[in-house]
């Protein structure tokens, strides 16, 4: 029950606790001499040349898609992975893995066709 | 004070406050990462609730797929700084708001009467146990989770068929 | 719960036959790379499996009702749809089949979405629980919103895919809310679980006017009823015609028998309350549907409206099914329900083959214009006879297919005392006659425009299909007896259902 997600908890507030003092204890320690040079943001020393928040190429949505879609399939392997055990002992090894052989089969179908049909270059 | 009642006070505030973020916020990309935070609070409330399955879908599919979505979407027709009022029509924000309250008083109305009444049995809590909904879905509702593995791949077709440049030459 | 298992997997086995068919081709697909093909050979492999899954729903009839898998029926009434479905795809297949292998880039991902769009179908129409419901209508929805804008290069198609998309998603939302407020007031997914628990809880009356009308948006949006047909005459024109054709019989079928049998099943109970409701949409649909088709210059444009003024008299015969008692059923010759699934046969042969024979004019004059049809006659009489007969049945002219069902569908609203609905149904059908018959008069006594141009040859594939259509709308012109045993069945199997 929800005593299983007290290290989930402890992880966070350290998570939360390390990023503050990251923040503060710099703030209240370093030497502050800022000037304009300093204040731009900085990227492997490039000087910046544009708005960061311009358009982007259309190719990114299809990644996110197809993130989306393995992500919903991940899902769905978890429960599965729970259960695997009792349906197997209330039904049979086969009823267990039949069910997902064929789910995960139709999904590798589509794995395949979007690298077969070059969704995964990046051109 | 029970501490759960603090830690629930605690995480209601966080949600409360990442979800009027979500709609004050003139930043788009500013109100798609409030709404990340809000997602994640529902899925700790989803936990104390005992809809542990129901917690992991919010963080796997809202938290990590739908805000992931919603951030491409905005860094792809710009994320500009939204218009004050004059942007959208007048009466939208008051037919928000009128929505907004009507949901709120059905919400009310509809739980006002298990408010006060007896806590969840025990078998209500176990039912949103991951084990408890896997042993459904994969007896009761099989050939409903087959046919979401082919609606995925009719939606990943459909994507790859839509959104991507033809190829010079070839098909 | 104790059912499953691999020898449960035999009732849905036409289904599972078909989807097969559709991972083949995508793998056949993957396996040839980047080859250009004539997509001849998935055509082939398309309406092998199609067939194959007809004649398995056709081993089907007949038999004793039973559930599959706890959320699949199969039954006369779901095995009737099949029939009306699996019918109406092969003929698409068959006559649309070639010019979408000109058309498409992306051929074999166009036939494997065929098939498993057939199979949502399938599987929709055989739903009884709201889960699966929900979940193949949404998979028919998706995969005909890829369909529709399948020509990317065409604008209009693209226009047609985007605007069914954003109609159809909300429609599918409102009708999922509906479905959670039935969920939530009786704790089943089950249709016939929800009658009764609808029934034993007397205080959750109060929540069935606001479910049923949610899920009447949604399902009325499939079936392009009324207040929620805006897409269509867009969709149906845009789309690409075979998609179309199917579009408006198979899928609209699909609308119907879904309406039907969550009406009947699960809010049985309240059919005094939503039968007033349905009359009115009714009567709104072929109203508007008609008004506008009457004003139409282009031909396919015009069928997409006059497709909306059908779905209005097909609903009649669910409107008509409400006040009859449960004794009647058995001895009564209309019960409403079979007037509908009457209809939906008839119509499916007579607008496929009308579609068609659009599509066929389409390629050779480019236009779906009225224009184009001027002296059909001379360059194609084939063609125009065909297209004749389809718009006498459209119009429910006897002896053909449409006369029949609205026969049927029109006297089950007397029998129950509709008659201002019928009556209305009668002047709609007089105001539609006159549009259709106008393109009558454009193909064979035209007087403008110039003489004949020389033959126009339709392909032999297109050719067949009309010719098939035409004996099959003629054939149920004639009462055939079988049809009607078929479609008596399975409304009497559902109606025994209601509680």
């Amino acid at each position: 029950m929800a005593i299983d997600y007290l290290p989930l908890l402890i992880v966070l507030i350290v998570a939360a606790l390390f990023a503050a003092i990251a923040l503060v204890v710099p703030a209240l320690l370093g030497p502050h001499r800022a000037n304009k040079q300093k204040l731009e943001p900085y990227e492997s020393g490039i000087i910046p040349f544009s708005d960061a928040r311009r358009r982007f190429p259309v190719k990114f949505y299809l990644v996110a898609m197809l993130f989306i879609l393995f992500d919903i399939e991940v899902i769905f392997l978890y429960p599965w992975a729970g259960v695997l055990r009792d349906l197997r002992d209330n039904y049979s090894i086969w009823l267990a893995l039949a069910p997902m052989g064929f789910f995960l089969f139709v999904l590798i179908v589509g794995l395949l066709y979007e690298w077969k049909k070059g969704a995964l270059d990046w051109k | 004070m029970s501490a759960s009642l603090v830690f629930f006070i605690v995480v209601a505030a966080v949600s409360l406050t990442s979800a009027l973020g979500v709609v004050t916020s003139r930043w788009p990309i500013h109100s798609a990462l409030f709404m990340l935070v809000n997602f994640i609070t529902l899925a700790v409330f989803y936990v104390t609730l005992g809809a542990q399955f129901l917690a992991a879908a919010q963080v796997i599919i809202y938290a990590g797929g739908i805000v992931i979505l919603i951030l491409f979407v905005v860094m792809l027709i710009g994320s500009e700084k939204i218009g004050g009022p004059s942007g959208h029509r007048l009466w939208t924000p008051y037919a928000g708001v009128a929505l907004g309250v009507l949901m709120l008083a059905t919400m009310i109305y509809t739980f006002a009467s298990s408010l006060f009444g007896a806590p969840g049995t025990a078998d209500a809590i176990e039912a949103g146990h991951p084990k408890a909904v896997g042993m459904t879905l994969f007896t009761q509702y099989i050939l409903p989770i087959e046919m979401a593995a082919v609606l995925l791949l009719v939606a990943l077709i459909g994507a790859l068929l839509l959104a991507r440049q033809p190829k010079a030459g070839a098909q | 719960m104790g059912d499953i298992g691999f020898g449960s997997l035999g009732g849905i086995l036409p289904e599972l036959i078909i989807v097969l068919g559709g991972l083949l081709i995508l793998v056949l697909d993957i396996a040839q790379a980047d080859r250009q093909d004539s997509g001849r050979g998935y055509l082939a492999v398309s309406v092998l499996f199609l067939i194959v899954g007809l004649t398995g729903v056709l081993l089907q009839i007949g038999m004793e009702p039973y559930i599959v898998l706890s959320t699949t029926a199969i039954d006369p009434f779901a095995t009737y749809l099949k029939l009306v479905i699996y019918t109406g795809m092969i003929l698409v297949a068959i006559g649309g089949g070639s010019y979408m292998n000109r058309h498409a880039t992306g051929r074999g991902e166009f036939w494997a979405l065929f098939l498993f769009v057939t199979a949502a179908m399938s599987f929709a129409v055989s739903a009884t629980n709201l889960l699966l419901l929900y979940l193949s209508i949404e998979f028919l929805s998706i995969t005909s919103y890829i369909l529709a804008g399948f020509l990317r290069t065409n604008k209009r198609s693209a226009e047609a895919g985007l605007k069914y998309f954003l109609y159809g998603s909300v429609a599918a939302a409102v009708m999922l809310y509906g479905m959670s407020l039935l969920y939530g007031a009786t704790g089943s997914l089950d249709l016939g679980e929800i009658a009764q628990g609808l029934a034993a809880n007397a205080e959750m009356a109060a929540i069935i006017p606001a479910a049923t009308l949610l899920t009447l948006v949604g399902l009325g949006f499939k079936a392009s009823l009324a207040p929620f047909y805006q897409w269509a005459p867009d969709v149906y024109d845009g789309a690409p015609t075979p998609i179309t054709a199917y579009l408006s019989t198979a899928s609209k079928a699909v609308g119907f028998a879904v309406m039907a049998r969550v009406f009947v099943v699960a809010l049985g109970a309240y059919r005094v309350e939503w039968a007033p409701i349905l009359a009115g949409l009714s009567v709104l649909t072929m109203t508007v549907g008609n008004v506008i088709a009457l004003r139409q210059t282009s031909v396919k444009r015009m069928l997409a409206y006059s497709s909306v003024a059908q779905a209005g008299y097909i609903l009649m015969g669910l409107t008509a099914v409400v006040s009859s008692q449960q004794a009647d059923l058995t001895v009564l010759g209309m019960n409403g329900l079979n007037g509908l699934l009457l209809y939906l046969f008839a119509y499916l042969f007579t607008n496929i083959g009308a579609f068609l024979v659009v599509l066929a004019v389409e390629d050779e004059t480019g236009s779906t214009e009225l224009d184009a049809y001027s002296n059909l006659v001379q360059r194609a009489p084939g063609m125009a006879w065909a297209m004749f007969i389809f718009l006498l049945s459209l119009a429910g002219i006897p002896l053909t297919g449409g006369f029949v069902g609205k026969f049927y569908v029109f006297g089950a609203a007397v029998q129950h005392q509709y008659f201002w609905l019928a009556g209305v149904g009668l002047v709609n059908a007089a105001i539609a006659a006159y549009y259709y018959l106008n393109v009558v008069r454009t193909m064979f006594f035209a007087s403008d425009g110039e003489a004949a141009t020389g033959r126009m040859a339709a392909p032999v594939a297109i050719q067949s299909v009309v010719l098939l259509c035409v004996l099959a709308t003629i054939w149920i012109g004639l009462y055939p007896p079988r049809l009607l045993e078929w479609a008596n069945s399975a409304s009497r199997q559902l109606l025994a259902l209601m509680l």
